[in-house]
């Protein structure tokens, strides 16, 4: 299998270079797989390439620079090949870089390393569904421009579960285009985006998409590649729950489109819990009465901890290494 | 951008994570950052200066600096020792985050402005450190180097400050008149003399009031310097070299570090530079560049860093140790180290005369001078900037045990006939002056510790009484606050041998009797 013609003729122009970029990573890295970056090249970076070519053919060297460079710092890190820790990065390569070919031309080694870094974001993080991201950015990405693909990246991170980002992601939000943004956090075409940032600013748990789950579920037994080595304690947090399991703390932030675990401290376990203004759940037995609806826990009475901050509920078990979160509206 | 600028990465934040509870803050932009270097897609975040000192330190420790040596050991749980060799010394495998000196206190000179002296043989680093911290000041390689001084025994006062202007000699009526063309290293915010120790005696009284009072004068014209770090190198402490370096130069230097041997293990490193002609100096990556307002609020922060009073009594009971000489004053007041120095009595007939106490058990007979008020500013500042360093708000009497050595290596002079220094295995202590430095401070905590003076300390307890102030204190109140003084210096002074730390004590203790004696004549004046 070889590759293109227009990414032939710019390895063969820089032959020489080319091999000492090659030379010197197998020295810096002794691990560095030249196999699987031959594959790379072959499989994710001509595509790309030959996209760019087809529509700047005068740009095309200039993008096989900085991808190959890219490309042989993914190698040396062991995130491409069929050893990859991540595959989130490879099938990046090789199914929306070539969609992006316009922006990539434009800003090569800006667009080629920021969504290889998101890529690996994603594909590195437990609990975010980098896949949907992939989709999304594949479906709606190609017709950006760059400052917008960058924009986008970051709402589609949010709703792929990066729920810790969700100020940021808003704030980007508001820079794009009415129609792409309301594609982006899955509204109905039609909708204005300022009365769907006002929903979003006023409850982490609406969707514009009724069919996304109200709750979540986080946590498992670290035994069966879960986060939690016994069942968690909960206290709250400003921005989420504060979570002791074993001698390890972590930082629980979730809305509507995930929830992911951060490092903590004893200290910050330790420090003061917020006041909260808003009615709690009343828990009877194994169910929680919130207001006008009512939520059966599948786990004894006995043990069942509930903790709320302003806007959720998280039940914790002395029989469960998970942690369930349920909206408090 | 090169994929493989490895001797540009920044050790990814936070360096040193988990050390203080501060309010959690998620920047979207963190998305796009990763192993990848993206120029102009991610915004950049600013760092806290304490981080982005930290990230300098370890970009050094991996880039700059080979072969680091871990001598300033942190621990956060049992550690793995081991008995080495004949001697069976320990080599502790340290637990928590635990840090090179030849790389930490040079940074912490830069982040305090202090002034640092490298000594150790030719050819160990002593010089690129040096530079290293100009290129963190923001200066380019080329700059630093050639504002860097270097001694030779032909070196005048016009070479290192600067020259009259030779027009202006024969022209001016008056000196007034006279310009100087200042040296360009005097407005430098980090000033390196390479080799100090051959400068000639005259140039080195130039150089110590550049560097005591931070001005340069010549006929009369003066140039105010910038407040800045200092780095000066010598291949030997001990005041050898071409000239002898004078006193009062030595005594301004706070901070004294040793380059260590380079270790071969680590030879491949050194052929990579080799390979890749590459020069670490030249690839600092611009996010551990320090601004001119970065540096200064570094400064205020460092001072901003509490000493918590209990490591601060620590500290006291230290320096108490030392200074006393029971048998070189008459009265109490004279009874110490510096009064038989400056009378020029031979030393070891004012040791002869001391015969009444356990001579190894009091820490004191290990020395031959106290610690002075500058040293002890010069502790207090380089602790809190290692707390800082460690990302904490107050000083642990960790960070002050590690960094006490350093700081008194070249003033703290040790007694090398001292019944100590003459126990078989304390003779390491003769020649490893750090090792011997941590020794006393572990000492006298133990001492410390021994005579619970955390939770006993009745001369604390008055100080503190008379902290809250004077006013409103009766008559009586005050007359039984000087009975009590009494009973306690009766108490102290009952059937004792006289130590360091009782001699301060004591005097305190006088002190206060005199400051309520005073206000008991004031009020009976009313």
């Amino acid at each position: 299998m070889s590759v293109s013609t227009p990414f032939a003729r710019i390895l063969a122009a820089g032959r020489t270079q080319f091999n000492a970029r090659v030379a010197e990573a197998k020295r810096r890295s002794p691990s560095f797989d030249s196999d699987a970056f031959g594959a790379f090249l072959i499989s994710a970076v001509d595509p790309v390439i030959a996209a760019v070519d087809a529509i700047s053919p005068d740009r095309a060297a200039s993008v096989a620079l900085s991808a190959y460079d890219i490309a042989l710092m993914l190698a040396a890190q062991g995130m491409i090949g069929p050893k990859a820790r991540y595959p989130l990065v490879g099938r990046a390569w090789g199914t929306l870089f070539p969609a992006l070919a316009q922006q990539i031309s434009e800003e090569p080694a800006e667009v080629l390393g920021a969504l290889s870094n998101a890529a690996l974001y994603l594909g590195s993080t437990p609990n975010l569904r980098g896949e949907e991201w992939l989709q999304h950015m594949c479906e709606l990405a190609p017709t950006t421009t760059v400052p917008e693909l960058l924009a986008l990246g970051k709402v589609l991170a949010w709703r792929s579960g990066v729920a810790h980002f969700r100020s940021g992601a808003l704030n980007a939000a508001s820079t794009l285009p009415e129609n792409l943004v309301v594609a982006a956090v899955g509204a109905t075409p039609g909708n204005s985006w300022a009365s769907i940032r006002a929903r979003f600013d006023d409850d982490p748990w609406w969707s514009p998409n009724a069919e996304v789950a109200s709750e979540r579920c986080i946590g498992d037994f670290s035994g069966f590649g879960g986060s939690f080595s016994q069942p968690p304690e909960v206290r709250a947090s400003v921005s989420g729950f504060w979570v002791k399991s074993g001698d390890r703390y972590s930082l629980l932030i979730a809305d509507v489109w995930g929830a992911v675990l951060h490092p903590a401290s004893a200290e910050e376990f330790a420090s003061p819990a917020p006041i909260i203004k808003f009615p709690v759940p009343v828990q009877k037995g194994n169910r929680l009465i919130f207001g006008h609806r009512a939520v059966d826990i599948d786990l004894p009475a006995e043990g069942l901890s509930v903790v709320c901050n302003e806007t959720t509920a998280a039940v914790s078990s002395i029989y469960s290494h998970q942690i369930r979160l349920y909206p408090l509206q | 951008m090169s994929a493989f600028d490895i001797f540009k990465r920044v050790s990814r934040a936070p360096t040193n994570p988990g050390v203080a509870v501060k309010p959690r803050q998620f920047d979207v932009a963190e998305l796009y950052q990763g192993p990848i270097q993206v120029s102009a897609a991610g915004e950049e975040s600013a760092a806290p200066l304490d981080e982005k000192l930290r990230q300098a330190y370890f970009w050094i420790v991996n880039n700059a600096i080979i072969s680091p040596h871990y001598d300033i050991e942190y621990h956060d749980g049992p550690a793995p020792s081991y008995a080495i060799g004949d001697t069976r010394r320990s080599l502790v495998l340290p637990s928590a985050q635990s840090y090179s000196s030849f790389i930490l206190l040079p940074l912490l000179t830069f982040a305090t402005r202090k002034k640092c002296l490298f000594v150790g043989g030719p050819g160990r680093g002593k010089t690129a450190s040096a530079i290293l911290m100009g290129v963190l000041a923001g200066y380019a390689v080329g700059e630093v180097r050639r504002a860097m001084q270097h001694g030779h025994p032909q070196m005048t006062i016009a070479d290192l400050l600067g020259n009259p202007l030779p027009a202006d000699l024969i022209n001016a009526q008056s000196m007034d008149e006279i310009r100087i063309a200042w040296r360009s290293w005097l407005s430098m915010r980090v000033k390196i003399v390479d080799e100090y120790n051959r400068i000639p005696t005259r140039t080195q009284s130039a150089l110590l009031t550049v560097m005591g009072d931070n001005y340069a004068e010549v006929l009369n014209h003066i140039f105010e310097c910038p407040e800045s770090a200092w780095y000066l190198t010598a291949n030997d402490d001990q005041g050898g070299g071409t000239y002898q370096v004078i006193e009062a130069l030595r005594d301004r230097i706070d901070v004294i570090v040793q380059a260590l041997a380079f270790n071969p293990r680590f030879l491949n490193d050194l052929l990579l530079r080799i390979e890749e002609n590459a020069r670490p100096e030249e690839l600092a990556p611009r996010e551990i560049i320090f601004s001119e307002k970065e540096i200064d609020q570094m400064g205020n922060e460092i001072r901003a860093i509490s000493v918590p009073e209990e490591v601060r009594r620590r500290l006291e009971f230290f320096c108490s140790q030392f200074e006393l000489s029971e048998t070189a004053g008459v009265q109490f007041e004279y009874m110490t180290k510096d009064t038989a120095r400056l009378s020029g009595v031979d030393w070891a007939q004012v040791v002869a005369a001391d015969n009444g106490r356990d001579r190894l058990k009091d820490l004191g007979c290990q020395t031959r001078n106290g610690v002075s008020v500058r040293n002890l500013m010069t502790l207090l500042v380089f602790a809190k900037a290692l707390a800082y360093f460690r990302g904490n708000r107050a000083v642990e009497l960790e960070d002050l045990r590690q960094i006490l050595p350093f700081v008194l290596h070249d003033k703290l002079q040790p007694d090398l006939e001292a019944p100590f220094f003459c126990v078989p295995e304390n003779a390491g202590y003769r020649t490893d002056r750090l090792s011997w430095l941590r020794r006393l401070f572990d000492l006298s905590c133990d001492e410390f510790n021994r005579l619970d003076l955390d939770r006993n300390d009745p001369v604390s307890d008055l100080a503190e009484e008379f902290a809250l102030g004077l006013e409103g204190i009766s008559e009586r109140e005050t007359r039984a606050r000087l009975t009590k003084i009494e009973r306690l210096v009766s108490e102290l002074s009952k059937g004792r041998k006289l130590y360091g730390h009782l001699y301060d004590d004591l005097q305190k203790l006088k002190y206060l009797h005199q400051r309520y004696t005073n206000y008991l004549h004031w009020l009976r004046a009313q």
